[in-house]
Formats: structure tokens, C-alpha cells, sequence
């Protein structure tokens, strides 16, 4: 037994002696940094409707020449969020023409016809091309009331494009 | 037999016993750069505020020897962009009280061997130099900083 015993206690001191020499303990900090990137979204184009008859309706298709066109330029190769706001009404003075949304194309380069709609007419997601470019057109829709007064009817319309 | 299991219960005591950590880090403040454009450096002294802070505790008196392992660069989220980081002796600093103006200056890049009584605690804080390029891609940059304490044994 006294053989056992002298046994086991220079296992343990076998055991014990090198995990008391040395300790170690570590943790670990995490560095976080933004950089921020130059955007700019330029107007292109507005949209016109031209003339309108009384009691006519008349749309905007995004790809013609009258849809209103924007350029944001930012990082390349980004997905960005692009978010449009519409007029509830063009007005002229006091009168007011009622104004429909109807929807919106983007493209990295410039040329409504291979466009992309987006799935809203309020935007959504899309993605700038390798020069950072990022092309929208938007369409529309009014309609004049038979006794429309006659005027010329404006609104505005807002982009806002949120890059990560 | 009922005696040689008291033994195995006396014996895997004294073992636990002795594998109880004396030493202990905690990370108290992550690194923070803040945000800017692309093309001007950005540096954060160890003084600064946004510098990562650690705490270092000891429940007996050793030597220590403070190992930082440094990150060359901060990447973005997908991996493919960097930000080179470097470091020089204003970037890092230690202290056994927390406040600024004990603090000692050392150079992260080295190990530090210090000296720690019992219960004591040292801090240790540490910034570093973004190098953004001017046509960096915009977005959220990270690094991991890790600060490694080893006892050594004494003569």
C-alpha cells in the first residue's frame, strides 16, 4: 500500500509541477473602421408629358426619351438603395393635375431599352457598374379632367440613393 | 480499495487545485477609427479615446512577458478589400492605474516582460495608423487584436 501511495503522489507531482510553471491567458479587441464614399446624383432629364388634351390621359413609359432620367455615381460595383419619391399632384397655380406612378428602370450604362425595372415604382435595390454609374429612369401618368383648366402643370420628384 | 479512492479524490483535488488560474485578461474596450474618407491616415494614439483596452490581473506576484499579435490589415466584409494598419511606440501604453498621465509608453510590435505583484492589475491600451488609399472602396472596415499574457518563471 505505502508502495501505491508513493506512487500516486509522484504522479501527481509529475502532473501539478509543469501546469504551475507557466500560465497564459489572452483576449481579444476588435478594430472597426468606415470609410465613407463620394456620391452624386445629377439630373439628367425631367419627365415631360407634353400636351395634353381635355379629358385625355397620357403615360410616361420609364424607356422613352420624356421619362426623367438621373445619374448617381459612388463605389463601384456596390449595391445601393434607391428610393423615389412622386407628387401627389402637378399644380398650376391653384389648380392641381392628379399624377400616377407607375414605375422606374435602372441600368449601369446609358440606355433605358436594356434597362432593369425595379420592382417597386419606388425603387429598391441595385447594383453600380465599374465606373461606380448607376443610370435611373422614371415614368409617370396624368390625366386632365374635361374641365381641366389649361396651364402649364408641375411638380417635383425626389431620388435619394443610400450607399453602404 | 476505500482508501485508495480517498487517495484518487485527494490526488484530482490537488490537481484542480493547481491548475486554478492565477492570471487573467479581459478586453474592456474594443478598437474604433471612427469614419472618414478615403486617402488620409488615421491615427489613435494610446491616449486616445477609441484605443483598445485590456485588463490584466494576477492573483499571485510573477513576471510576465505581454505578446500583441497585429493585424497587417482591416478588411471589409467581403474579404477582398484592405486597409493596411502599422504601429509605432505611441500606439501603445501601460499602466497600473487607470488614468492617462501614468501611462508608459512601449512598442506593440515587441513583447513587454513586466513585472505584477499580487492582485494587482495592469492595463494595457493600444491604437494604431489606418492607411486608406485615396480610391478606397467605401464601408465598414475590421482587425482583430489579440494580447497574450505568459507568465515566466522565476529563479
Amino acid at each position: 500500500m505505502k508502495s501505491l501511495l508513493k506512487k500516486i503522489f509522484l504522479l501527481s507531482s509529475v502532473f501539478i509541477i509543469p501546469i504551475n510553471a507557466q500560465e497564459t491567458a489572452s483576449a481579444t479587441a476588435t478594430g472597426s473602421f468606415s470609410v465613407l464614399g463620394y456620391t452624386t446624383v445629377t439630373r439628367l432629364a425631367d419627365l415631360m408629358f407634353g400636351d395634353l388634351v381635355l379629358g385625355d390621359n397620357t403615360t410616361v413609359q420609364p424607356t422613352s426619351p420624356k421619362a426623367a432620367q438621373f445619374l448617381f455615381n459612388g463605389s463601384p460595383n456596390t449595391r445601393v438603395q434607391i428610393s423615389i419619391t412622386y407628387p401627389r399632384d402637378l399644380t398650376c397655380g391653384s389648380n392641381t393635375l392628379r399624377f400616377h406612378s407607375t414605375s422606374a428602370v435602372f441600368n449601369t450604362i446609358s440606355n433605358p431599352t436594356t434597362a432593369t425595372p425595379f420592382l417597386e415604382a419606388t425603387g429598391g435595390e441595385a447594383t453600380t457598374g465599374n465606373d461606380g454609374n448607376l443610370y435611373i429612369w422614371v415614368g409617370g401618368r396624368v390625366m386632365a379632367k374635361k374641365k381641366q383648366p389649361v396651364g402649364s402643370y408641375n411638380g417635383l420628384m425626389k431620388i435619394i440613393v443610400v450607399q453602404p | 480499495m476505500r482508501f485508495m479512492y480517498i487517495i484518487l479524490c485527494l490526488f484530482l483535488g490537488n490537481s484542480i487545485f493547481y491548475c486554478q488560474q492565477n492570471l487573467s485578461v479581459i478586453k474592456l474596450n474594443d478598437i474604433y477609427f471612427g469614419s472618414d474618407f478615403g486617402g488620409k491616415e488615421k491615427r489613435l494614439k494610446h491616449t486616445d479615446d477609441g484605443t483598445a483596452k485590456f485588463q490584466i490581473h494576477s492573483k499571485i506576484e510573477t513576471d510576465i512577458v505581454i505578446t500583441i499579435l497585429i493585424p497587417n490589415y482591416f478588411i471589409n466584409a467581403n474579404g477582398l478589400e484592405k486597409i493596411p494598419i502599422s504601429f509605432s511606440d505611441e500606439n501603445a501604453g501601460w499602466s497600473t492605474v487607470d488614468n492617462i498621465s501614468s501611462r508608459i509608453t512601449f512598442d506593440p510590435r515587441q513583447p513587454l516582460i513586466l513585472s505584477i505583484k499580487e492582485n494587482q492589475i495592469i492595463y494595457v491600451w493600444i491604437g494604431g495608423i489606418l492607411h486608406p488609399s485615396q480610391s478606397q472602396r467605401s464601408g465598414k472596415y475590421t482587425g482583430n487584436i489579440t494580447l497574450t499574457v505568459q507568465t515566466l518563471p522565476r529563479n
